[in-house]
């Protein structure tokens, strides 16, 4: 007897008892397709988040922000008594010493109350030089980038983002022309290209030169944060001990600064999916479980049912195992032909999610994308599941006793 | 001797009651004989004829079926002499419903672990043997009764079993079918086979050459007919 006969032989019940296989099939195909959807789900999600970290400055970025004012100490926050800044000392030597990098962003953030004419539009600015454009990868469309003359003049010009410009020009010409930004006279030198990161604009901003927002709009002398980028991700290690090594030549507490990398925030996301699949994948393997509960319920029901075949077979020299062998195939046909069904159901459904949210929120980092590995998963898991809950009826078939299952009717 | 049966007896629990369906049964059979079982229901016939096919085995004694000592082995054994040696012939036919014909006939030879061009083979000769070369692509309801007896006997005769044991064949059938189906066994005894039909009825019972009436579990007579 090959291998193949009996599972010809599962496929053939099947189709014997349609409606009763088909209904027994749900559980699996339910929870198979559940599996497929949130793991194909996750993962689209997942890729679309780490495109949007590359998008936004790539593998070789290097965030460097000043301690934390606010420290838990025994179970409750306290301020530190002592304040340390990032400077322009500390950005000077960076940039002297540090070989590799492809840019340094400076920047300063705050609060904007833009007006022009009779339009207010409330906005943040970033106070920064013209490495902002090149490390972001965000170019100026129309007009300049801030220069070195605006840096040393402090001069009170600014770029805008494509909503800042849109709300208050409306399509206008901008450049050269004055804005008021938290009560004083800016001149726009420049607009930004459009940018949508994780479904939202990122245009609602202004840049000022940094020296300009220190000096005019904080009245510090200190940066919010220093942003370094590196052309080789393999530097990224070698950058971050050389800042480290800066800010504790420059500063008493230079190891409480913190260095931040992208491929450390890739990480931190890749892992809170994975959590995320995992958990998702467990519930919908719950229901997994329950759909292996019903193929053992409804093969104890065959079994019942077909005692006399199986006192037949018997009698005819069908031996434990060739029983045996029997139900375990229709137990494994039943959840294969789920888990396929499974698959196809999942994969749509995770496609119709997607379009779903795309469609109520457009522009929103939703894909799915079925990976081979979530489909060995149901498909194994699924067999598994077969197996697992076919023993037992199969096991009873195998040992029923010739002369009682043939005096049955 | 083909079937050598040693002080046989069989006892079955049912709920507090121990049944004594068999008592120390002697009985010795020779190839190519051609055997009738008699006895009212409740007599043991259908346990001896059960132990006879090894379906089940006894309490105590021995049987040697072919010199093999067939009453200590285990389930997967007796499964291959039920399947070699052994050709069942039953009241209700037991054919497979969803099968065919020749899909029924076949099913001895898969658990015998024939290829599939040799089964086909013997299962086309098996059925054209009882004549229904032209039946076998249909399935059971598809035959009349006669003819599905007819798969129940090529079924039986397809591994070229040592023995054809039939309960009650005619019991379903009208007369003259029934009439036919004697005509085979008639017919399969002329060819060599060794036919052991267990009935209640005596006109089937005397068209065999021997004739053995069973009784509360003992042989009550056992006589050579004409």
């Amino acid at each position: 007897m090959t291998l193949l006969e009996p599972l010809f032989a599962g496929l053939g019940q099947l189709r014997a008892h349609k409606l009763r296989s088909l209904l027994t099939l749900l559980g699996i195909v339910i929870g198979v397709a559940a599996i497929i959807a949130v793991v194909s789900l996750g993962e689209g999600l997942r890729r679309e988040v780490i495109s949007q970290f590359i998008f936004s400055g790539g593998a070789g970025m290097i965030e460097v922000e000043p301690p934390r004012q606010w420290v838990r100490k025994d179970g409750r926050w306290v301020r530190r008594p002592w304040e340390e800044y990032l400077t322009e000392a500390d950005m000077a030597a960076m940039q002297r010493e540090i070989d590799g990098l492809h840019a340094l962003v400076p920047e300063i953030h705050g609060s904007a109350a833009l007006q022009r004419g009779k339009t207010t539009v409330d906005a943040s600015y970033t106070g920064t030089s013209a490495a902002f454009n090149e490390g972001f990868n965000w170019p100026v469309l129309g007009g300049r980038p801030l220069n070195a003359d605006d840096l040393r003049l402090a001069r009170k010009v600014c770029l805008l983002g494509d909503d800042v410009y849109g709300n208050l020009f409306q399509g206008a010409n901008p450049l050269g022309k004055e804005i008021l930004l938290n009560g004083d006279r800016y001149v726009v030198v420049g607009v930004l290209d459009e940018r949508v990161r994780f479904g939202r604009s990122d245009g609602n901003i202004v840049l000022v030169p940094y020296t300009t927002a220190q000096k005019r709009l904080r009245g510090e002398d200190h940066f919010s944060e220093l942003t370094l980028f590196v052309e080789d991700l393999d530097a990224v290690e070698r950058v971050v001990a050389a800042v480290r090594r800066v800010l504790r030549r420059h500063h008493e507490h230079g190891d409480e600064f913190r260095i931040e990398t992208s491929q450390g925030e890739i990480d931190d996301a890749n892992e809170v999916f994975r959590v995320l699949q995992q958990v998702g994948g467990g519930i919908a393997g719950i229901s997994l479980l329950v759909g292996g509960i019903g193929i053992m319920n409804i093969l104890l029901v065959s079994v019942a049912e077909r005692t006399r075949e199986i006192g037949i077979r018997k009698a005819l020299g069908a031996k434990p195992r060739h029983i045996l062998g029997q139900f375990l195939a229709e137990s494994v046909v039943l959840s294969m032909v789920g888990g396929l069904l499974g698959i196809l159901t999942g994969f749509g459904f995770g496609l119709g999610a997607a379009f779903v949210i795309q469609q109520l929120a457009p522009g929103a980092p939703f894909t799915s994308i079925v990976s081979a590995e979530s489909v060995l998963w149901a498909v194994g898991f699924s067999s598994a599941v077969g197996i697992f809950f076919g023993v037992y009826p199969a096991f009873r078939a195998a040992r029923l006793d010739p002369v009682e299952a043939l005096r049955r009717t | 001797m083909l079937i050598e049966l040693n002080g046989i007896s069989k006892v079955y629990v049912r709920g507090t009651e121990e049944v004594h369906a068999l008592r120390s049964v002697d009985l010795a059979i020779d190839d190519n004989e051609y055997v009738s079982l008699m006895g009212p229901s409740g007599s043991g016939k259908s346990t001896l004829m059960n132990i006879l096919g090894c379906l089940d085995s006894p309490t105590e004694g021995t049987y040697r079926l072919n010199g093999t000592d067939v009453s200590r082995m285990n389930a997967n054994e007796l499964a291959e002499v039920r399947n070699s040696r052994v050709g069942f012939i039953f009241q209700t036919f037991n054919l497979l419903p969803r099968a065919s014909a020749l899909q029924n006939v076949e099913l001895p030879l898969i658990y015998n672990g024939q290829r599939r061009k040799v089964r086909r083979a013997r299962a086309i000769q098996a059925l054209e043997r009882v004549g229904l070369a032209d039946r076998m692509t249909h399935r059971p309801a598809e035959l009349s009764g006669g003819q599905c007896q007819r798969v129940a006997i090529a079924r039986a005769l397809a591994n070229g079993p040592s023995l054809l044991l039939a309960d009650e064949p005619t019991g379903n059938l009208d007369s003259s079918t029934g009439e036919e189906i004697m005509l085979l066994f008639d017919a399969l005894h002329e060819e060599g086979n060794t036919v052991l039909l267990v009935t209640h009825d005596p006109v089937i019972a005397l068209q065999a050459e021997r004739l053995i009436r069973i009784h509360d579990g003992r042989i009550a007579s056992d006589e050579q007919l004409a």
